[in-house]
Parts: structure tokens; C-alpha cells; sequence
């Protein structure tokens, strides 16, 4: 008691006691208060751990036009469908190319699939993309659907879900990272990297949705600013301890008091994270690598995804840390409905060109060291968008909302090759009705094999048994004919 | 006709009340119907159940404020008279779409007023060196409308007078805040898409409109037409080749239109039909919706910034010598007023895009779809995240009553049961809650304008993620409560803001000028002129903190609980928190609800809270500000109501 002791305060009666706390009380606070508390200073190393084999979802938000980035080569052997293509989506291209061949010369590298020797082309500005799918990393689903309809925010809600037939638009509901993550046992987590938690991230608990979701928007600066102990007495300080107490104290009554859907549970949850872990996560990584130079300078078109990527460097270092269950990324900006070239290059190179942020993040965690597995080893990521495009230019040099698209994934662990007819002979012939797709405004890649089929093998990669548990309408879904994912992770 | 056979009932039992009572306030006589909605002492307004008046209290309204008018500007003494007041004829004063609402927020003296219905006008006001510019001068520049390093508009002009305007006495906030979501959330577009001149035209286009007192399908149909969505969505070159009759442009509007502005998502729709027929005609029919440029507009050498809006739908010469073919770029142009498209399974006719849209949005807004999820998009960015079935129900019934008239709309639920139930809740935006924190401590407009901008919530929002204009989701709206609550940086930022940087909410005296020449002023907080004194004319700690809790926290002290209290005493008797007061040999020490209620720091609480405050001594200002530091950052602060149904 303020330098009287507790005896001292019992023996006197209530008027006086008040009488002595008033005065006390502004002699303390007159004096100021001291100093005095240890400075809080251990003396740590890096703690090595290695990373388990984690899913990395990244989604392109506004429905990615994969179809760009892939095109045939222009010795493709249906020279009808190059032609009708090309035809259907020259506007998109510069409009002094003379032919397909120029434009491809100009705009795509011939890309071999190393288990096939099939050819074809991937934007010339994905040159990192190229490289690792020649080095057999990269698997690209073709045929593939992950919603039914055409509208954004339904859409990116099917995705994070892993549900292409939910039509409810309600995001308040689990995601398939957060399903996965249950499945991994209580205390793994789901870590967005990004600048907002995404519906894939939540778990099933209503009410209680990001509890296994540690928020990593920057994992240098994730700790709530606390009591610096230099000087007590600071307005700054006094807050922090009266915050840090009055959630500390009704945060453990509030827990115990309230029913589960009480809303304010979420901001005690939410400090107790920032605090504790959050604290815990920055002492981890100040005795770690620091961001080599490349990652910490790296300059991209988008800066949030490059902190993503710098983010994604510094979960490696510290894996264990945030038990480490499935991770979230993202990049913005891929509804071109006008000039695409434009929009979707400069995505495009931000993602998958040598130098650019995949690449140099990639590199940084190959330097990390381990106990028995590298990181890079660990890593497997998957690319969602909405929804496809439509296959035929519209007026604008766009491309309008579709539904079928390409599936992306990357990592060592992956058997990479193309699974499914990648440029369909279907859309060059006459359908029911006599149109033909590649001549008909609206028409979209056919969705044939759903998100949840290759989810379900992936999930499986990283645990055996998770996949029916995360996707338990996997076995039941759309899977283009003489398509297996049975092999599409090397173990 | 949509109501069902209980709103007509209801609409009849309305009508007869509005008979009896020019408010519509009276109180049916007791009877034995079965029908709830004539049960003793309920009133019906617009197929809602009015609050009682015994529950329709100071808490209510304020409530109410700071659902719809992020908490207003009201002072005390207008709270209490209108909780004194039938709720209908308070809802009635408390919302409206008048440019200036003198109770809601009283502009005090000067032009202020006249200016406050326009961005424009008030950049150009708060940038310049009139006499009668109340902005400190230091400030000035930061608010022009012309960037002169670049000679091009100004991003952050914009973004500043916005937050600014929003805690500026005179600027009527409830008009501001539906002026918002329709610009930001309903029909939002993002600055980067349509530039600064257009997306600031299309803000004050949209409270100008609110104000003539257009109806929900003007609006839209305003928006549909404005040059902003049209530069945006990229329609703005989209045309139908006169020669051979072939579209030329995207159908990315052509969808979100029936989708964002009249939530039609075509879920009760044939697919094929939605897609083919409803979504490719409405791409034709945003055909010929160029814009004019007028060169050299706000000074500017970017021609980005030449764009203007409204659409001029005629063929003619622009300002700047374009040729403009809105005329004969639109569909079927040879046929004018015969040309017809069919859409949403009508023929909208039209010799031009403006004719055809306004044909196409009454149709719109009569979809299923659209009187179905229009009500309830709207009540969940106001005031409730979590609408149950049954509600939806009662709101869309209401919306049906309302004939697209947003204000008796706003102004019904606003007063309802609904609302007002312990099961309504929701989560703050960064916007909401900033705005509500700052217009809670500001306490008029010389305080306003002393502040510099990052001294108001401006900073605080773009660092908890809410930047004006720059929605995160782009067409599909700001940051939404929900966002805000699940993202835990947000909740880093703002304790950082009032833990690192407590001295901006506690600020209690700033020197300013008012001319680069004028004499130095000083800004000089008296908490002391609104906080009430007791029976004995003293501010006492104890009261002063359920005063406060009350303004920034309307809850009626439902979660005041006894660890918050020993807190507030704390910092507003001595300036320092509880544990430093108990023990400052142990100032991490944490203290239970039961401790502080029992025990020595009861003692320690109760001494506290009866210490009197004198706001004669500046030293009082900062405690109060420290206390509201605190208040501030609690969980009651990030989200209003009771619990997530």
C-alpha cells in the first residue's frame, strides 16, 4: 500500500482511512512514482525448428484471367483452336502485332512440361513461374471451378470456403484453412499475412472463429506497445499499465461470466494474442536472420504483397512460434475488364518473374537453416482466384466475369505437369445450339474438375485423413475425365 | 403489392394514427385483438414497432446518434429534449437530410453553413485566405484542392476534408453518413478508379440529392448515371458502333448494377437469362456515356482531372473541342425513343442511356431481390451486424412501406423495437469508432479547427485501415465493422494511438492563427463548461467518470464494471493509473472486479471517486483526457449492443 503497509491501513477506521488514502494518495502522485522494476532483457539465440509441410492459399483477388498467362504454343498441334483463339482475344494484345506468332514471340516464353514434352507458352514477364515449372515444381489444373456463378463476393466466399456449390453470401462461417487447421489439433493456427483476415482463415466456432488464427500483417511490429520502464511515470506508461490491467483482470472474469456469443470477447481475445504472443514472436525474431537485403528492399508493384512476402520469410525463421498450420496471402487487383495486358502483366511479374517477390522470398528462405528439413522444402502454394474469365475478349480490351479457370500449385513436394486438356478442343467446336465457345461472347472455360478434388489431395499432403475431413464433399465433385491428383504431391 | 396481409394492417392502423396524432404518436386504447401489433401502448410507424415512450430515453438517443450521425454534435441539454419527446417526433428533429440540422449539430456563426452541403466549397473555403476561414493557417495548405507541386488535384485534400467535415459543427453528420455509405458501401468506387475530381463531384452530387430529397430510386439512378461510376467501371467509352450496329465495351457495370445498387444477384433469376438477356442488354444500354472535359478544371494540367460529371447524353462539342457521340454511340440509336432493350424482363425504352436508366429504375428497385436485401444491406452498415430471420422480415415489410423514401425508412427503424433491443448489435468501423471518440471530445469549432489534422481522426483511421475514397474492397465498399473486428491490427493501431500518442485526445490548449500576419491564438479546453456539477456545485470524480462513460459509451453503464471505474477515478483524481495510486512499488499489479469492490482498494476506489475536481486548473483537463484515453480503447468502444444473435 504506497509505502504503508497493509496493517497500517487496517488499524485505522473508515474516516480516517479515507482521510489517509487522500493524502497518501497525493503525496504519491506528487512524489511521481519511481522506477525501480529490472529491465526485462534476455538473452536468447535462434531457436531452430523446422517448418511442417504447410499450405500457403493465395488468393488474386477479383477473379485472375489465368488464361493470360497461359496460351498455346504457335505450333499447336489444333491449329484451329490457336487460331479461333487468337481471334477471340487478339484485342487484349497490342494491336500492331501482325500475327499470333509475333504476339507470342513477343509476349510468352515456350515452356516445356518436362514429364509430356508438351509445349506452350507462359507470360514472358512469369519467367520465374517457367523455371519452376520446367524444373517439374508447378502443377497446373486446368478445367478447374471453385463457385457456379460470377459474382465476386460470392465467389471469393466459395473459394475461402472450399465450397463451390455454398450460395449463401454469409462470411460469417468456417474457411477450409481454418477447417484444416482444426483438424491439425487445437493449437495450430492459421496465419494471414496479409492486411485483413480472410473468411478462408476462421474456424467452425461461432463466436469464436479466429481463435486459431494469428494475424501476421507484419511480424516485426506485432506487439501492443507496452510499459517501457524507463519512465514510470510517462503519460504513456500510466496508460499502458491501466489498459494492460483492466484487460488482464475482466479479461479472465469476462471468459468465465459471459456466454460465448457476448461480441466483446473478440477485443479481449484479441490483446491477450497481441500481447503475450505478440511480444513472444518479436523477442523470437530479433535473435534470428534479419530480412536478408534483397527481401527487405524488395520494391514491387504492390507493397502490400512484398510485406507479405517479407512476412512469409519471417514465419520460416520461427515455425514452432506460431504453430504453424496453414498460411494466407494475397494480391489485389485482377478484374480487368479493360486493358488487361496492362493490369494483368504488372500482377503478374509482382508474382511469378525472376527478381520479383515469389522468387527473392523463395531464395531467402532456401538460406534459412535447419534441423532436418529446409523450409523450402515445406512449402506448397496454391492459387485461387474468384473465378475464371471469359474466354472471349469483350470491348474493352478486357476480359468479363467467367467461371472455370486454371489452378496453380508450387513447391517441391509438388509432381508438376498439367492435369486436364489445358487449351480444350472443345471450345473451338460448334456446342448444342451451334455456337462455338471461342466465337460466342460469354463463353467461359468449362468447369470440370472442382477446388475441393485438388484441396482434398493437398490437405492429405499435409496430413494424411484431413482431406475427407476438410472436404467432405471432395469424393463427390467434379473431376475432368482421366484426371488422378492420387500422385500430385511427390509424398 | 409486396406487403403482406399483417403491413397492411399495420399501414391501415398507421394510417389511423396519424389521424389522431400529427406525430403519429398516440397510444392505441387497450383492447383484446390478438394482433400484437395492437397491443397497449404500441405504436406502429411504417411497419415497425415504435420504442415506448418510458424506454425512449437519453441512452436511446444517443443511440441513435451514434448509429446514424457518428454520435452528432448535439449537446447535452438538446439529448435530454429529445429524450423528453415522443420518440416520432424526436426521430423527426434528430435525422434529416437538410444540409444544416442546427439541433444535431449547430454550425454557431458565420458562412460555415452555406458551404458545408459541398466538399468542393469547403476545400476551397478551408484553403484559402477568406476572412471568414476558421482552419488554423499552418493548416491551410494541406486542404487545397489543386496539388501546385504536380499541378494536379489534390488525393490528400480530399481525404482530409472529408474526416474533417465530419467533426465540424454545422455539417450535418447523418446527412454525411448516408451520403458515405452510398459513395463508399452501397455504390462505391474507389479514387483510384475515378480520380479526385470525379469521385468528389459524385459525393456532393449524392448530398445534394439526399437533400432535394430524391427517393432511393433517383439515387441510384443518379449514380448509375454519374460520370464517376461510369470513369470507374470503365462503361465511359463503352458504344454500340452506328455503322455496324457491334458493342464495343465491358459488362462489368452492366452486372454490378443490378448487384451493388439494387442487390439483384440474379439468385432468383434464370441463370441463362440474368447472363444473356439482363446483363448483356444493360451493357448495351450503358452505351453512349462519354464525359465532357473541361480543361484546365480546379487549375489542373492533368487531364485526368478534366473529366466532368454529370453525363452529358447528347451529341455536341465538349469544352475542351471533343466530339462527343452519346447520342448515336448508344444502342439503336437510328430508332431513338423506339429503342427498346429487354431487361429484367421488361422493355426499357430509350433514345438515350439517361432515358433507358430511368425507365430500367423503378424497375430494379421493385425486383424481388432488390426489396429483399436493399433494407437489410442498409440496417447492417447502420446499426445491426447480425439481422435474424424474422427481423429481415419486419424490415423488409418496412422498406415496402417506405416507397423507397430512405429517410422514413431510416427514421422508422431508427425509433423502432428492433433497434432498440438488447439482441442489436454491431461492430464499429475505423470510421465509426474515430468519428464517434473525436466528436465525443471535441467540443466546438474553435477546438475543430485549432487541431491540426493529425491531431484529429483522420491519422488514426488510415492506420486502423479506413481511408475515404479508397474503399478496401473497391467496388464492394469500406471497411466494414466486421473487418474492423476481426483484424487485430486494428486494434494494435488504436491502442497505439492512444497509449503512444495519448496527448492527442487529452490535448487541452493549442496556440493557432488565423492569418500568417494575425495574432497567435490560444485554444483552451473547458471540460469544466459541459460536465455537469452536482447538487452542490462540484464536479466530483465519480460522477464526472459516469458522465463520461455515458458520452463516449451508450450503454447506460451496463459495462461500466468495477475495474473500469477504479481506473477512471484513478486517472481523473490523480492522472495515474489504479495499481500506481495502490502500490507504486508494484505497478503491475492487476486488481479483480471483487478486490476493488471489497477490500483495501475499495477503500482506495471509493476515496477516489469522491474526490472533487476543479477545471479551474488545466492539470484537471489533461486527467480527463487521460480518463478518456482509457475509456477510449475498452472493447465498448469497437462495437455497440448486446450480443451476436
Amino acid at each position: 500500500m504506497n509505502r504503508h503497509s497493509a496493517r497500517e491501513f487496517r488499524e485505522q477506521s473508515p474516516l480516517n482511512r479515507r482521510n489517509f488514502l487522500r493524502q497518501t494518495i497525493l503525496a504519491s502522485v506528487a512524489a511521481g512514482v519511481s522506477s525501480g522494476i529490472p529491465l526485462h532483457a534476455l538473452a536468447m539465440e535462434c531457436q531452430l525448428a523446422d517448418t511442417p509441410r504447410t499450405l500457403i492459399n493465395f488468393m488474386l483477388k477479383g477473379g485472375a484471367d489465368l488464361r493470360f498467362l497461359f496460351m498455346p504454343a504457335p505450333g499447336h498441334q489444333n491449329s484451329s483452336y490457336r487460331d479461333l483463339l487468337w481471334t477471340a482475344r487478339r484485342s487484349l494484345y497490342d494491336t500492331a502485332y501482325a500475327n499470333y506468332q509475333q504476339m507470342f514471340d513477343n509476349e510468352y516464353l515456350l515452356t516445356t512440361d518436362p514429364g509430356t514434352g508438351f509445349q506452350f507458352g507462359i507470360y514472358r514477364r512469369a519467367a520465374w513461374l517457367k523455371a519452376q515449372f520446367e524444373q517439374g515444381r508447378v502443377a497446373i489444373v486446368a478445367n478447374a471451378f471453385c463457385s457456379r456463378n460470377r459474382r465476386h463476393d460470392q465467389s471469393v466466399l466459395n473459394a475461402d470456403a472450399g465450397e463451390p456449390d455454398f450460395d449463401v453470401l454469409n462470411i460469417d462461417r468456417d474457411g477450409w484453412g481454418g477447417r484444416l487447421v482444426e483438424f491439425l489439433g487445437n493449437d495450430a493456427n492459421s496465419v494471414e499475412l496479409g492486411n485483413s483476415v480472410s473468411t478462408f482463415n476462421k474456424g467452425s466456432r461461432a463466436g469464436a472463429r479466429l481463435e486459431q488464427v494469428v494475424h501476421a500483417q507484419d511480424m516485426r511490429n506485432i506487439a501492443l506497445a507496452s510499459p517501457d520502464r524507463n519512465s514510470p511515470a510517462s503519460r504513456r506508461n500510466i496508460l499502458a499499465r491501466a489498459l494492460g490491467a483492466y484487460y488482464d483482470a475482466r479479461g479472465q472474469e469476462v471468459a468465465a461470466e459471459k456466454p460465448a456469443n457476448w461480441p466483446y470477447h473478440a477485443f479481449f481475445q484479441h490483446n491477450s494474442a497481441l500481447r503475450a504472443f505478440g511480444a513472444m514472436v518479436e523477442d523470437r525474431l530479433a535473435v534470428c536472420e534479419p530480412l536478408p537485403e534483397d527481401l527487405a528492399n524488395l520494391q514491387l508493384g504492390s507493397a502490400e504483397f512484398a510485406q507479405q512476402c517479407r512476412n512469409l520469410f519471417d514465419v520460416c525463421q520461427i515455425p514452432d512460434a506460431l504453430n504453424l498450420g496453414v498460411v494466407s496471402m494475397n494480391y489485389d487487383g485482377w478484374d480487368t475488364h479493360n486493358n488487361e495486358a496492362f493490369e494483368i502483366g504488372g500482377n503478374l511479374q509482382d508474382i511469378f518473374d525472376e527478381g520479383a517477390g515469389l522468387a527473392t522470398t523463395a531464395s531467402a528462405i532456401e538460406t534459412l537453416p535447419f534441423l532436418e528439413r529446409p523450409a523450402s522444402s515445406q512449402l506448397v502454394f496454391y492459387f485461387a482466384s474468384d473465378f475464371g474469365r471469359q474466354i472471349v475478349a469483350n470491348g474493352a480490351a478486357g476480359t468479363d466475369h467467367g467461371r472455370g479457370t486454371y489452378s496453380l500449385l508450387i513447391g517441391d513436394a509438388i509432381r508438376g505437369g498439367i492435369y486436364g486438356e489445358m487449351f480444350p478442343d472443345r471450345e473451338a467446336r460448334p456446342e448444342q445450339g451451334g455456337q462455338v465457345p471461342l466465337q460466342t461472347h460469354g463463353a467461359d472455360i468449362e468447369g470440370l474438375t472442382s477446388t475441393e478434388r485438388i484441396l482434398e489431395a493437398a490437405a492429405n499432403w499435409v496430413h494424411p485423413g484431413a482431406g475427407s475431413a476438410v472436404f467432405p464433399n471432395a469424393g463427390f465433385s467434379g473431376l475432368e475425365p482421366g484426371v488422378d491428383f492420387s500422385a500430385l504431391f511427390r509424398s | 403489392m409486396r406487403c403482406c396481409k399483417r403491413f397492411i394492417l399495420s399501414m391501415s392502423f398507421w394510417f389511423l394514427l396519424a389521424i389522431s396524432s400529427a406525430w403519429g404518436q398516440a397510444t392505441q386504447d387497450p383492447g383484446t385483438s390478438p394482433d400484437p401489433d395492437s397491443l397497449p401502448g404500441r405504436t406502429i410507424f411504417d411497419g415497425l414497432e415504435t420504442i415506448s415512450a418510458n424506454d425512449w430515453d437519453t441512452a436511446a438517443v444517443r443511440r441513435v446518434l451514434q448509429a446514424f450521425a457518428f454520435g452528432g454534435h448535439a449537446r447535452d441539454a438538446q439529448i435530454e429534449a429529445w429524450a423528453a419527446m415522443k420518440p416520432n417526433a424526436a426521430i423527426i428533429q434528430m435525422l434529416s437530410f437538410r444540409p444544416v440540422n442546427r439541433r444535431l449539430s449547430s454550425p454557431g456563426h458565420g458562412p460555415l453553413a452555406v458551404r458545408c452541403n459541398s466538399l468542393t466549397d469547403l476545400q476551397a473555403l478551408w484553403s484559402s485566405d477568406d476572412p471568414a476561414n476558421p482552419m488554423r493557417v499552418t493548416d491551410r495548405p494541406f486542404y487545397s484542392l489543386l496539388n501546385e507541386d504536380q499541378m494536379q488535384l489534390s488525393h490528400l485534400g480530399l481525404f482530409l476534408v472529408w474526416s474533417r467535415a465530419m467533426h465540424t459543427r454545422g455539417c450535418n453528420p447523418f446527412l454525411h453518413k448516408m451520403a458515405f455509405y452510398l459513395t463508399n458501401y452501397h455504390a462505391s468506387i474507389h479514387i483510384q478508379n475515378a480520380g479526385v475530381a470525379l469521385i468528389r463531384d459524385y459525393y456532393d452530387d449524392t448530398v445534394a440529392a439526399l437533400a432535394s430529397g430524391n427517393n432511393f430510386v433517383d439515387l441510384m439512378t443518379s449514380a448509375a448515371r454519374n460520370g464517376a461510376l461510369a470513369m470507374a467501371y470503365g462503361h465511359f467509352t463503352n458504344y454500340v458502333d452506328p455503322r455496324d450496329g457491334e458493342f464495343h465495351g465491358n459488362d462489368d457495370f452492366a452486372r454490378e448494377y443490378f448487384q451493388l445498387l439494387f442487390g439483384i444477384q440474379g439468385t432468383t433469376e434464370d441463370v441463362d437469362y440474368h447472363e444473356n438477356v439482363s446483363i448483356d442488354n444493360n451493357a448495351l444500354l450503358l452505351t453512349g456515356m462519354f464525359l465532357d472535359m473541361e480543361p484546365e478544371r480546379f487549375g489542373s494540367q492533368s487531364r485526368f482531372d478534366w473529366f466532368v460529371s454529370p453525363i452529358n447524353f447528347s451529341d455536341h462539342i465538349d469544352a475542351s473541342g471533343r466530339q462527343i457521340y452519346n447520342r448515336s454511340a448508344h444502342s439503336d440509336f437510328r430508332i431513338g425513343a423506339l429503342s427498346c432493350l429487354e431487361i429484367l424482363h421488361e422493355q426499357i425504352c430509350g433514345g438515350t442511356a439517361i432515358v433507358k436508366l430511368r425507365a430500367l429504375g423503378p424497375v430494379a428497385a421493385a425486383h424481388p431481390e432488390s426489396m429483399a436485401n436493399t433494407p437489410l444491406k442498409i440496417i447492417r452498415f447502420f446499426a445491426d451486424n447480425t439481422i435474424t430471420a424474422d427481423e429481415a422480415l419486419a424490415l423488409q415489410a418496412a422498406w415496402g412501406d417506405a416507397d423507397y423514401d430512405l429517410l422514413k425508412f431510416v427514421r422508422a427503424y431508427a425509433v423502432s423495437t428492433l433497434f432498440h433491443s438488447p439482441g442489436t448489435f454491431k461492430y464499429w468501423s475505423a470510421f465509426e469508432r474515430n468519428l464517434l471518440i473525436y466528436n465525443a471530445v471535441i467540443l466546438n469549432n474553435e477546438e475543430s479547427f485549432a487541431r491540426p489534422f493529425f491531431a484529429g481522426p483522420v491519422v488514426q483511421m488510415y492506420e486502423q485501415g479506413a481511408l475515404a475514397f479508397a474503399p478496401i474492397r473497391d467496388v464492394f465498399g469500406g471497411q466494414t465493422g466486421v473487418d474492423a473486428a476481426n483484424d487485430r491490427y486494428v486494434f494494435k493501431n488504436a491502442w497505439g494511438a492512444n497509449v503512444s500518442n495519448p496527448d492527442i485526445l487529452a490535448a487541452f490548449q493549442l496556440p493557432y492563427q488565423l492569418a500568417p500576419d494575425g495574432a497567435p491564438k490560444l485554444w483552451q479546453k473547458d471540460w469544466g463548461s459541459v460536465i455537469p456539477t452536482n447538487a452542490n456545485g462540484e464536479h466530483i470524480v465519480g460522477e464526472v467518470a459516469e458522465w463520461l462513460w455515458n458520452r463516449f459509451i451508450t450503454d447506460g453503464g451496463e459495462n461500466f464494471d468495477p475495474v473500469a471505474r477504479a481506473q477512471v477515478h484513478s486517472l481523473l483524481a490523480t492522472g495515474f493509473d489504479f495499481a500506481a495510486v495502490v502500490d507504486r512499488a508494484n505497478l503491475d499489479a492487476t486488481f479483480s472486479s471483487t478486490e476493488i469492490v471489497e477490500g483495501p482498494a475499495a477503500e482506495v476506489n471509493a476515496v477516489l471517486a469522491a474526490m472533487a475536481m476543479n477545471f479551474g486548473n488545466p492539470d484537471e483537463q489533461l486527467k480527463v483526457g487521460m480518463a478518456i484515453n482509457f475509456i477510449s480503447m475498452l472493447p465498448y468502444t469497437f462495437a455497440t449492443g448486446g450480443a451476436i444473435k
